[in-house]
């Protein structure tokens, strides 16, 4: 399935989220907005539209949990990021990048140095 | 409390949050939706305050739905696949909204009619399950009981403990874990801004722990805290009190307040609760008097029965105990008896019972009436649709199919009409809490829960099936080819299709008529009420409370009161001024039994029960009570032995008939302590119980000499009540800026307060069948003009073929009108079975009122002649050659 490009806001966060760890939907949104020190928030709609729309393009993949996992409770769907989730992330970041160094250009963003 | 509020709020928040989930595609739902409401769960639960949780509430139930469609968008521009099942249940709703979207006008109509019938129910089912379903705020409500005596020698099947009886079965049962009393009272609270006046409940240490209560703050009365000689200046608040009076103050517990000149410490706050816990504003231990008395009904007593024993077991231990101290004390509990109350009756009284039961019935009828209505115009509306459908079956439709559309159409508008429903219940419930009439209990708690919302979906389910499932068969029905070859011509629906829409009518005029019968006869019995004879006047008087401390002896009582009287009395305005030990129209008060000296004792249990009041010189002048016979009292005849009495009218009549009650001697106390008194004046019946009480039989004694708190003053002034407010408020400032000056009330306002909740009732059931009126009129209507102009060409023939206007016109008014006449008929029988179940909520008519049906049915076959007439006149209007042609 083609990735359509630039990619989704969600999508992008979720790939951030996850980094290289195993992990189930709520800590996905825990992290997120832990990561954004609280100013940005995946809800739980759009993150679970998402992770599945994520699984069916192959950017992340159903896993079994990590050992040691103590969250208990319910059980929980893990995920992580494929080859091509990763590739994906680090296009758009690189993309992302190139727009920021525009920015700093325009004198919009002074503080930030590579 | 609060944690159960929490939980509440957890579960509404989830409940919207699935909702909102609904947008989601299947697929994602049926992998996801567990996991994510637990998530969206925790979420929840990170967020502080509860603007913080509905904000949050918000945002993921919008974000729910905006992705929903986000991936519903998605999934049709990439072709994928959808399951077969639920794509067939979208398509027919998307096509059922379509076709109700395509005619505005009956869609507002059915929906409306529905959220009507709909919401009346929602509403008062919320109160229902408020006051009859919820469960009581106490610990295992099942183990607890209110025990009371009854003595069957005197015809008492339930009344208040007393003391010494009391403490005896606390003392000697043996199938309870606890036991506890209740004496309420009332006490001045002092030492504050301003003096306040509070009910007091005096309570035996155990009482909120047999009520497995837990205090919200602080503690309750521990046991052997209301040990004689124990130092019992321990207060616990109510919830309420806490709230009013001291501002929630989460320091409270450890102060001292004064109550009637004396520090107590407050030792904690109750939780909010009904009922016993809102009995009193603040409760006090009730001291174990060594000497209690066995001859003052005063206590009120719960108990906790011991697991394992049933209310029988625990009826026949204390039984056991009672026929003890009959033999023990044979002077004041010769014939006692104990009687329990199982805890499930303590919140609604067989009135507040039946009353509601009586409601819900009315709503419930009111909801069928809407049924049937939309039925009739969904019948309509198919017979009308013939073609589409026969086009959509040529175009492989099955007939399974064709009714399942007509179902879905008819759940679908039920379900817009239960979204409206919820949000008039809504208003509804607001409107009854503003009216309280202040005796159902528990009105303030109700709302809109998750069991009211149950109840209203179930509802609604039924609507959509109660009035789809006529259309539907009529879908399956018929010959479609037939009908596509005709056109729609002359497809009156067919003959078995008009006998069911007559059916129709005809349900929906009983139900209303049984509803206006309810109505009219709760009407009538109000206007009864209102005019019945009261025995005294209550315009231009004003009553006011005044409560004296126990530093106020009887000579000091007297002296107040006569200088109360005297400075009031002195205002110019004020034409006269009396005191009462006890405000008329309280449905409570102090009894005993009495009989005549000269005539033979009657047999124990036919002993007659007075109520008696102490009142000043001019008391009945006050009221506009004449005295018949004798003489009023004066400052002379002081509150001593050999007492004397001035009876009422009804007492005088019972002992002495056709002769002079005056001069003659009366026992009072009757098998108690048996004390004489001298009648020196008969005075007017007054119905002071209540309006729709009998007169009462009554005992007054002079008030001078006695030291009886509270006073209730009675002013008559002959200009507006509004005046005398002020006049009171200053004379009691001048005498003793100490006391606190209570419930000042015109008469009138008083006389309102004893009618509310009878008002309440028959409000609430004449708006039901007003609107039940509406809806069936709107039916009959509905129908026959639907029928005339499928007519329209038979008409235009009988008025070409030379028949006259006249008769074209009677012949259909009685086409119309004969359904509706078997309706009456049926109404009428129906009511007069239902109408039995109000007999409790009458007064002064019979359940079977003759007036009251002759002008209902009067009033609704009027009405319905009314509806038929003006269809009728329509068809006459018809263009004769334009309907041959069409033919």
């Amino acid at each position: 399935m083609r990735i359509v490009s630039p990619l989704s806001p969600p999508v992008f966060h979720v790939l951030l989220a996850l980094g290289e760890d195993v992990l189930h939907g709520y800590a996905i949104m825990q992290r997120f907005e832990a990561i954004t020190g609280g100013a940005d928030q995946l809800l739980p709609g759009t993150l679970y539209v998402t992770l599945a729309r994520m699984v069916e393009q192959g950017l992340i993949e159903a896993t079994r949990p990590p050992a040691g996992d103590q969250s208990g409770g319910a059980p929980r769907r893990f995920y992580r990021l494929t080859t091509r989730g990763r590739a994906a992330g680090r296009a758009e970041s690189e993309r992302l990048r190139r727009l920021l160094q525009v920015a700093e250009e325009r004198l919009w963003l002074p503080g930030i140095a590579r | 409390m609060s944690e159960v509020r929490a939980a509440r709020g957890e579960s509404l928040a989830v409940l919207v949050f699935r909702l909102a989930a609904l947008a989601l595609p299947w697929g994602v739902r049926d992998e996801f939706l567990d996991e994510m409401v637990v998530s969206f769960r925790e979420s929840y639960r990170l967020r502080r305050g509860g603007w913080g949780r509905a904000g949050y509430v918000i945002r993921a139930a919008a974000d729910a739905v905006r992705a929903g469609w986000g991936a519903r968008w998605r999934e049709r521009n990439s072709q994928s696949k959808r399951r077969p099942k639920v794509s067939m249940l979208w398509q027919d709703l998307r096509y059922g909204a379509r076709t109700l979207i395509k005619s505005p006008g009956f869609t507002a109509i059915a929906v409306l009619t529905l959220a009507l019938g709909i919401g009346a129910n929602a509403a008062i089912f919320s109160v229902v399950d408020a006051v009859l379903l919820q469960p009581l705020p106490f610990r295992e409500p099942e183990r607890l009981v209110e025990i009371a005596e009854s003595r069957v020698d005197r015809g008492w099947e339930r009344s208040s403990m007393t003391h010494a009886n009391f403490w005896d079965l606390q003392d000697q049962n043996r199938t309870f874990d606890g036991v506890a009393a209740l004496r309420g009272g009332s006490i001045n609270l002092t030492g504050r801004d301003f003096p306040e006046r509070l009910n007091l409940g005096s309570v035996s240490a155990e009482f909120f722990n047999v009520l497995g209560v837990t205090p919200t703050l602080g503690r309750t009365f521990a046991r052997g805290e209301d040990a004689a000689g124990r130092d019992a200046r321990l207060a616990v608040l109510s919830h309420q009190l806490w709230t009013r009076s001291f501002g929630s103050d989460s320091a409270i517990v450890g102060r001292t307040i004064t109550l009637d000149g004396q520090g107590y410490a407050v030792i904690g706050v109750l939780p909010r609760g009904e009922p016993w816990l809102d009995a009193a504003d603040i409760f006090v231990p009730l001291v174990r008097q060594p000497n209690a008395d066995r001859g003052s009904f005063e206590l009120a007593v719960i108990g906790r029965m011991a697991r394992g024993v049933t209310l029988a077991g625990a009826g026949a231990d204390l039984n056991g105990i009672a026929r003890r101290l009959a033999g023990l004390y044979p002077k004041d509990d010769a014939g006692m008896g104990v009687v329990l109350f199982p805890s499930s009756e303590w919140v609604a009284s067989e009135s507040v019972r039946r009353a509601l039961m009586i409601l819900m019935g009315a709503v419930g009828f009111l909801l069928l009436i809407a049924c049937v209505n939309l039925a009739n115009l969904l019948l309509a509306r198919a017979t009308g649709r013939l073609r589409e459908r026969a086009v959509r079956a040529a175009l492989g439709a099955s007939r399974g199919q064709l009714a399942r559309q007509m179902l879905t159409e008819s759940l679908l508008l039920s379900g817009v009409g239960a979204a409206l429903g919820l949000l008039l219940a809504l208003g509804m419930v607001t409107l009854l809490k503003a009216f309280d009439p202040g005796e159902i209990p528990r009105l303030a708690q109700v709302n809109l829960n998750l069991g009211v919302l149950g109840f209203t979906a179930l509802a609604t389910l039924m609507t959509g099936l109660l009035t789809g499932i006529l259309p539907a068969i009529q879908a399956a029905r018929g010959n479609l080819a037939g009908t596509l070859r005709e056109g729609e011509r002359n497809q009156g629906g067919g003959r078995f299709m008009g006998r069911v829409r007559s059916l129709l009518v005809a349900i929906e005029v009983a139900a209303s008529l049984a509803l206006l019968v309810g109505a009219g006869l709760l009407l009538r019995s109000f206007g009864e009420v209102l005019t019945v004879s009261r025995g005294f006047e209550t315009e231009h008087r004003i009553l006011a409370e005044v409560a004296l401390p126990e530093s106020y002896d009887a000579d000091r009582v007297g002296r107040f009161i006569a200088d109360f009287t005297a400075r009031v009395g002195g205002v110019p305005g004020v034409i006269s001024v009396a005191a009462v030990s006890m405000r008329p129209l309280r449905g409570v008060g102090t009894g005993m039994g009495f009989a005549a000296a000269d005539k033979p004792a009657p047999a124990a249990d036919a002993v007659p029960w007075a109520s008696w009041r102490l009142v000043t010189k001019g008391y009945f002048r006050t009221l506009g009570v004449p005295i018949v016979r004798g003489r009023d009292f004066t400052e002379q005849d002081i509150l001593s032995k050999p007492w004397r009495v001035i009876v009422s009218r009804r007492v005088a009549d019972r002992l002495w008939p056709n002769e002079d009650a005056v001069g003659r001697q009366i026992i009072l106390w009757k098998g108690q302590s048996d004390n004489p008194a001298e009648v020196i004046g008969v005075a007017g019946d007054m119905r002071d119980w209540g309006l729709a009480e009998d007169p009462s039989l009554a005992v007054y004694f002079p008030y001078y000499g006695a030291q009886f708190s509270p006073v209730f003053f009675v002013v008559h002034g002959n200009s507006t009540t509004e005046a005398l407010r002020p006049v009171l408020r200053q004379a009691l400032g001048e005498l003793d800026a100490g006391l606190p000056l209570s419930r000042v009330q015109s008469l009138e306002e008083l006389v309102g307060d004893s009618v509310a909740s009878r008002r309440f009732i028959m409000l609430l059931l004449a708006t039901f069948a007003a609107v039940a009126l509406l809806l069936a009129l709107a039916g009959v209507y509905g129908v026959l003009a639907y029928a005339v102009s499928r007519r329209t060409s038979e008409i235009g023939v009988r008025l070409a073929l030379g028949s006259s206007q006249g008769a074209v016109l009677r012949l259909i008014v009685a086409q119309g009108m004969r359904p509706v006449a078997i309706g009456l008929l049926a109404g009428i029988g129906g009511a007069l079975a239902l109408s039995r179940l109000m007999t409790s909520l009458l007064f002064g008519i019979t359940p079977t009122d003759a007036v009251t049906y002759a002008g209902v049915a009067l009033l609704l076959g009027g009405a319905a002649l009314l509806s038929c007439y003006l269809p009728a006149r329509q068809a006459l209007r018809v263009d004769v050659v334009a309907a041959l042609r069409k033919e």
